[in-house]
C-alpha cells in the first residue's frame, strides 16, 4: 500500500499542523465522570479522535489469593483496544504492546493510590480504547485518574498524561496520529500536576538534551490545563451534591453551570469543551537542531521514527484468543 | 424486645453533624467539592481528618468529596467509595460460608468478616453452626475488631443485634445511608409510616425491609428517590408525598390534616398542662392545710399530754416535806388559818391552795390564828375565841 | 430499579411479584426498556453503533477488510462475528479468552444475521476464489444490566446499516459503497419466571429466571433464528407466545435501528 504521508509536511511554513493546530495547542478534550452503572467508578474521555472508556472496580478481594499483599493493596490496570478501534482490525485480546502499557499504567497509578489503606485487596482499572488516534495510553491514564476518584478510591493526587514530541523538526505539544507515525520523537509523560512529580515517562526517537527539556516543559504546562478539565468533570458529575453534605438538605439547587451530557456518546460535537486556549505565552518555535537542518537541506525525508504508538497490529501478536466464532 | 430503631439512628459521619457555616443572609453556604490532591488548609495547626492527609504544613484531600474544615480538623466527607469497616459500626451482613466453629459474613466491604461462635448469643456446639445460621441468612452485627491489615471480626452480642427473619435485602452506596435515615430519623420514619414496612439500615449500605410485596416495592421506590437525590432540597417532603400518593392519600389534604391534627394536639396539650397546673396548685394548697392542721393537733396533743403527765406526776409523787415546809414557811398565819378545816374536833385541817390537805392544826396552833379567820369555822367559833383570849387554861 | 441500587432480592420475591404481573422496575411483562441508538460511533471502523437498552450498554464495530473466501463459497464475502465480554462491563466478567457465554452470545447474534441473509455477500467478491471482503462484527459490551442478546444483536444491525465497503482502498477510481443490506432480523428475548413470560429481562430478573428464549424475526414476520437458554423448559404455547411477541416488538424496534 503506498504511503500517503511520505511526502507530507507535518508542519507548514506558518507553523500549522496537519489538523490545523498550532505547535502548542492541545487537541479538543471532553471528559465525563460516572458514566457506567456496574463499575464502582468510571470515566469516558475523548481526546482528539481518541475515545477511551475506563471502569474501576475496588478495592476488592484479590483472586488468586497468592497475589494478595498483606501490607498493602495492589493496582491492576488493564489496557485493551477494541478490534474496531484501529484502521486495520485488531484481533481481540491483549498483544505485547497492550501488556506493556498495562504495566506502566499500573505503576503510574500505584504512585498515587494510597494502597496502604486497604491491604490484601486489589483495585482493578479497565481501560477500553474504543477508537484510537495516537496518545491512547495518555488518554487512558488521564481517564483512569478520574475513574479512580469517581470510585472514591483514596489517592494522593490526580494524574494527567500527555505526549509531546518532535515533528517536522519542530517541537510540538500533544502528538497526533500521523505525527506519531512519521514524527521524529515522542515523549509520553504522566505527571501529578500539583507537585510536578513524574509517574510515567517514555521516549522514543531522537532529541537533544535541550529539546527534551523543552518537551518536558510543554507537557508540564499542558497537564495543568487537562487537570482543570478532570476536576470540572468530577464536579459536574456530583453537582447535585456539591451544595451539601450527606444527610443534609440543601437550598434549591442552582442549575448546573455546564449541562450534564446525558451520555458520553451523545451526538454533541466532540469538542464540547472547545479548543483549549493554548499557553498564555506562546512558545517561540525552538531552534532546529543543526544536524537535522542539514539533512533537510539535502532533500532527504526526515528520518522515519518507529513510533511507539503504532495502532496497526505489529505482527508479534501473541494473543491466542481468536475472539469468538 | 430490641428495637429496630437502634440501627437506624446511628450517624454515619459524626463530622458531618458540624453546623454548616452560614452566609450574611443566614442561608447555609454551599459546600465545596474537592478532588484528591486539593489543598484543604494551609494552617499548620489544622489536623488531617477523614479523607485527608498531611503534606508538610498543608492538609490535602485524598478522596473525592465535600470539604469540611471545622474544629481544628480538615477532612473530606466522601461521596462514594467502598465501605471500609470501623470498630463500633452496626452493619447488616449476609452469611456466605460456614465452618464448624465460625461463619463467614459478607458485610459489603472488600474484607470478609468471620464471626466466631463465641460472638453470638447462643451456645453453639462444635459442628452445629448450621443449626443457627446458614449461608444466605441476613444478620445485624457490629464490627468488633479491625486489625492493621484490615482483618475484621464481627459480633452479634449486644442490644439490637440479631438474625433477620424473612424480608428483603437491598444494597445502596453506604455514603447515602445518612440520607435514608435523615436528621434524627425523620426520613426513615416517613418511609416506615407510609409503607408499614419494618426497616433496618446498616451503616455499610445494606437495607433490610419486611412487609407485603407491594409495600416493599414502595419502600424501594422511596429509597431510590433518596439515593438519586437530585432534588436534594425538601427531599423528605418529596419522598413523603410520593408515598402518600402511592397509598391514595392526597398530599395536600394530608398536609392540611396533619397541620390540623398538630394544632389540636397542641391545644390539647396546653389544656392538659393548664389542668395539671391547677391540680398541682390545689394539691399544694391542700397539703399545706393538712400540714397546718396536723401541726395544730400535734401541738394540742402535746400540750394535753404534758398536762396529764404533770398531773400524774403530782399524784403519784410521794409527799415531799420540803415542799410542805415551803408552803408552811411561805404561808402567812392568815393563810394557814383560813385554810384550816373546822370539821375535825380539836383538829383543823389546813389545805394548800390547790385543795390538797397539807396539815392538821391542833387547837393550840389554831388558837394562834387570827380571830377573823375562825369565823368560818362553825360551832367552836366563839368558844374558841374565848380560849384564845385566855391561853393558859389547862387540859383543854 | 432506581440508580445506585443493587439488590439481593430473593428469587421468591421476584417470582411472587411476577405472578401478579409486576416487575421490579414497574414495567409490564411485554414492555421493553428505553432504547437509545447512536450511529455511527467510532470513525476507525467502517461501521459502528452504540446501543443502550435500559442500563445495558453495547458498542459494536464493523470492520471490512480483504481476505480469502471459504473454499465452498469462492465468490461470496465472509461474515465473522465475535464478542468480547470485557471485565469493564461487569464484576462477573473475567479477563482472558472468550468463555462459553461470550461464544454463545456471538454465535446467536451471528445466526440471526447470517440466516436472514441480512447482508448480501455476493457483491462482496473481489476476485473469485482469491479475494473477498471480510465483514467482521465485533461486539463490545461496556455495561451489563441484563439482556445482552438483544442489545448486542441490535447493535450489530445498527452498525451494519452504517457500514461502507472501502472499495476506494483497493481501487482509487471506485467509491466506497454502503454494505448491501437485505433485511433486518430483530431479536427479542424473553425469560420465564414464576410461570410468567417477561420480555427484555433486567439483570435481577435474569439471575432468577428459569428459562430464556431469543427469537429473531424479519420485517415479514418470518422467524430467522432461535436460541433457548438456561435449564428450565417452555411449553409449546409459551414458545408460540414469544414468537408472537418477537414479531410485534420487532416491528417497533426495527425502525430505530434502521433510520
Amino acid at each position: 500500500m503506498s504511503d500517503p504521508y511520505s511526502n507530507m509536511k507535518l508542519v507548514d511554513e506558518n507553523g500549522v499542523r496537519l489538523d490545523g493546530r498550532r505547535l502548542d495547542e492541545l487537541r479538543p478534550i471532553r471528559i465525563e465522570a460516572g458514566v457506567l452503572n456496574r463499575a464502582d467508578g468510571s470515566c469516558y474521555l475523548e481526546w482528539g479522535n481518541n475515545k477511551v472508556l475506563v471502569g474501576v472496580y475496588g478495592p476488592r478481594e484479590v483472586h488468586p489469593k497468592h497475589m494478595q499483599n498483606p501490607l498493602r493493596g495492589i493496582v491492576q490496570a488493564r489496557y485493551n483496544m477494541a478490534s474496531f478501534s484501529v484502521s486495520e482490525r485488531k484481533r481481540p485480546g491483549p498483544d505485547r504492546r497492550a501488556v506493556e502499557i498495562s504495566k506502566i499504567t499500573s505503576e503510574a497509578l500505584e504512585a498515587v493510590v494510597l494502597v496502604d489503606q486497604f491491604p490484601r485487596t486489589t483495585v482493578d482499572v479497565y481501560i477500553e480504547v474504543l477508537e484510537a488516534s495516537a496518545g491512547t495510553r495518555c488518554a487512558g491514564l488521564t481517564a483512569a485518574s478520574v475513574a479512580l476518584a469517581d470510585a472514591g478510591i483514596p489517592m494522593k493526587d490526580m494524574v494527567v498524561a500527555i505526549a509531546s514530541g518532535k515533528i517536522g523538526d519542530h517541537l510540538a505539544l500533544d502528538i497526533g496520529r500521523a505525527e506519531d507515525n512519521f514524527g521524529q520523537a515522542d515523549v509520553p509523560f504522566g505527571v501529578i500536576p500539583r507537585t510536578g512529580e513524574i509517574v510515567l515517562l517514555q521516549m522514543d526517537g531522537h532529541l537533544t538534551k535541550e529539546e527534551f527539556e523543552t518537551v518536558i516543559e510543554m507537557n508540564m504546562r499542558a497537564a495543568m490545563q487537562v487537570y482543570e478539565l478532570q476536576k470540572a468533570a468530577l464536579v459536574r458529575r456530583y453537582s447535585a451534591f456539591a451544595g451539601l453534605a450527606p444527610g443534609e438538605e440543601s437550598e434549591p439547587a442552582a442549575p448546573a453551570a455546564a449541562p450534564v451530557a446525558t451520555g458520553p456518546m451523545a451526538a454533541a460535537p466532540v469538542a464540547e469543551l472547545g479548543h483549549p486556549e493554548g499557553f498564555k505565552e506562546p512558545l517561540a518555535p525552538p531552534p532546529v537542531d543543526a544536524k537535522v537542518e542539514a539533512v533537510l537541506v539535502e532533500g532527504e525525508a526526515a528520518p522515519e521514527v518507529e513510533g511507539e504508538e503504532v495502532e496497526e497490529p505489529n505482527g508479534d501478536d501473541e494473543a491466542s484468543s481468536g475472539g469468538g466464532y | 424486645m430490641p428495637s429496630d430503631d437502634m440501627v437506624d439512628l446511628v450517624p454515619q459521619y459524626p463530622e458531618a453533624a458540624v453546623r454548616r457555616p452560614r452566609g450574611p443572609d443566614g442561608k447555609p453556604l454551599p459546600r465545596e467539592l474537592v478532588v484528591p490532591g486539593q489543598v484543604l488548609a494551609e494552617d499548620g495547626n489544622v489536623k488531617p481528618g477523614m479523607g485527608a492527609y498531611r503534606e508538610g504544613g498543608r492538609i490535602v484531600a485524598s478522596t473525592l468529596g465535600i470539604k469540611n474544615v471545622a474544629g481544628g480538623y480538615a477532612s473530606v466527607i466522601p461521596l462514594g467509595g467502598q465501605y471500609i469497616p470501623r470498630v463500633g459500626d452496626v452493619v447488616i451482613g449476609r452469611i456466605t460460608d460456614i465452618g464448624p466453629s465460625n461463619w463467614l459474613v459478607d458485610i459489603n466491604s472488600p474484607y470478609p468478616a468471620p464471626m466466631h461462635v463465641n460472638e453470638v448469643p447462643w451456645h453453639v456446639e462444635f459442628g452445629e453452626t448450621s443449626n443457627f445460621l446458614k449461608p444466605g441468612d441476613a444478620i445485624i452485627v457490629k464490627i468488633a475488631r479491625v486489625t492493621e491489615s484490615k482483618r475484621v471480626q464481627v459480633s452479634m452480642q449486644g442490644p439490637g443485634l440479631r438474625k433477620l427473619q424473612g424480608g428483603q435485602l437491598l444494597e445502596v452506596e453506604h455514603s447515602k445511608v445518612p440520607r435514608i435515615i435523615g436528621t434524627q430519623g425523620s426520613m426513615i420514619s416517613v418511609i416506615k409510616k407510609y409503607t408499614g414496612c419494618r426497616l433496618v439500615v446498616g451503616q455499610n449500605g445494606l437495607v433490610w425491609m419486611d412487609g407485603t410485596p407491594e409495600d416493599i416495592g414502595l419502600a424501594m421506590e422511596a429509597i431510590g428517590l433518596i439515593v438519586e437525590g437530585a432534588h436534594a432540597y425538601g427531599l423528605t417532603n418529596k419522598v413523603k408525598e410520593h408515598l402518600q400518593r402511592a397509598k391514595g392519600i392526597d398530599p395536600v389534604k394530608e398536609a392540611e390534616e396533619e397541620a390540623r391534627r398538630a394544632r389540636e394536639e397542641q391545644e390539647r396539650r396546653a389544656r392538659e398542662e393548664a389542668e395539671r397546673r391547677a391540680r398541682d396548685e390545689e394539691r399544694v394548697r391542700q397539703d399545706r392545710e393538712k400540714a397546718e392542721q396536723a401541726r395544730r393537733e400535734r401541738d394540742e396533743r402535746d400540750a394535753r399530754r404534758r398536762e396529764e403527765e404533770r398531773a400524774r406526776i403530782e399524784r403519784e409523787r410521794p409527799r415531799d416535806t420540803v415542799e410542805e415546809e415551803d408552803y408552811l414557811d411561805k404561808a402567812t398565819d392568815d393563810e394557814l388559818c383560813r385554810d384550816a378545816d373546822p370539821g375535825k374536833q380539836g383538829l383543823v385541817t389546813v389545805l394548800s391552795p390547790d385543795g390538797e390537805s397539807l396539815m392538821v392544826l391542833d387547837e393550840e396552833e389554831l388558837a394562834e390564828c387570827p380571830p377573823e379567820k375562825k369565823e368560818g369555822q362553825g360551832q367552836g367559833g366563839e368558844g374558841q375565841e374565848g380560849r384564845n383570849a385566855d391561853d393558859t387554861q389547862e387540859g383543854q | 430499579m432506581p440508580a445506585d441500587i443493587v439488590s439481593f432480592i430473593k428469587r421468591d420475591y421476584i417470582h411472587g411479584m411476577a405472578k401478579k404481573g409486576v416487575r421490579l422496575d414497574g414495567r409490564g411483562p411485554e414492555e421493553l426498556r428505553k432504547i437509545e441508538v447512536i450511529k455511527p460511533f467510532v470513525t476507525s471502523a467502517e461501521g459502528s453503533a452504540r446501543v443502550r437498552l435500559g442500563k445495558t450498554d453495547v458498542v459494536v464495530g464493523v470492520k471490512i477488510e480483504t481476505g480469502t473466501p471459504f473454499a465452498d463459497r469462492p465468490n461470496m464475502g465472509v461474515l465473522i462475528s465475535s464478542a468480547e465480554l470485557v471485565p469493564l462491563a461487569s464484576p462477573d466478567f473475567e479477563t482472558g479468552p472468550p468463555r462459553p457465554p461470550a461464544i454463545e452470545l456471538a454465535r446467536v447474534t451471528d445466526r440471526a444475521i447470517r440466516e436472514a441473509q441480512t447482508i448480501d455477500l455476493a457483491p462482496l467478491c473481489i476476485e473469485e476464489g482469491k479475494k473477498v471482503w471480510m465483514v467482521y462484527i465485533d461486539i463490545h459490551p461496556v455495561d451489563y444490566d441484563g439482556n445482552l442478546f438483544d442489545a448486542c444483536e441490535w447493535g450489530a444491525l445498527a452498525a451494519l446499516t452504517t457500514a461502507k465497503v472501502p472499495w476506494s482502498k483497493l481501487d482509487p477510481e471506485r467509491k466506497d459503497e454502503p454494505l448491501p443490506i437485505n433485511s433486518l432480523p430483530v431479536s427479542i428475548t424473553a425469560i420465564k419466571l414464576g410461570g410468567m413470560i417477561l420480555v427484555d429481562p433486567s439483570l435481577d430478573e435474569e439471575e432468577v429466571a428459569d428459562a430464556r428464549l431469543t427469537v429473531a424475526t424479519d420485517q415479514n414476520g418470518d422467524i430467522r433464528a432461535m436460541q433457548k437458554g438456561l435449564s428450565g423448559s417452555f411449553s409449546v404455547d409459551e414458545v408460540k407466545y414469544i414468537v408472537g411477541l418477537s414479531r410485534e416488538l420487532g416491528k417497533k424496534v426495527r425502525p430505530q435501528l434502521a433510520e
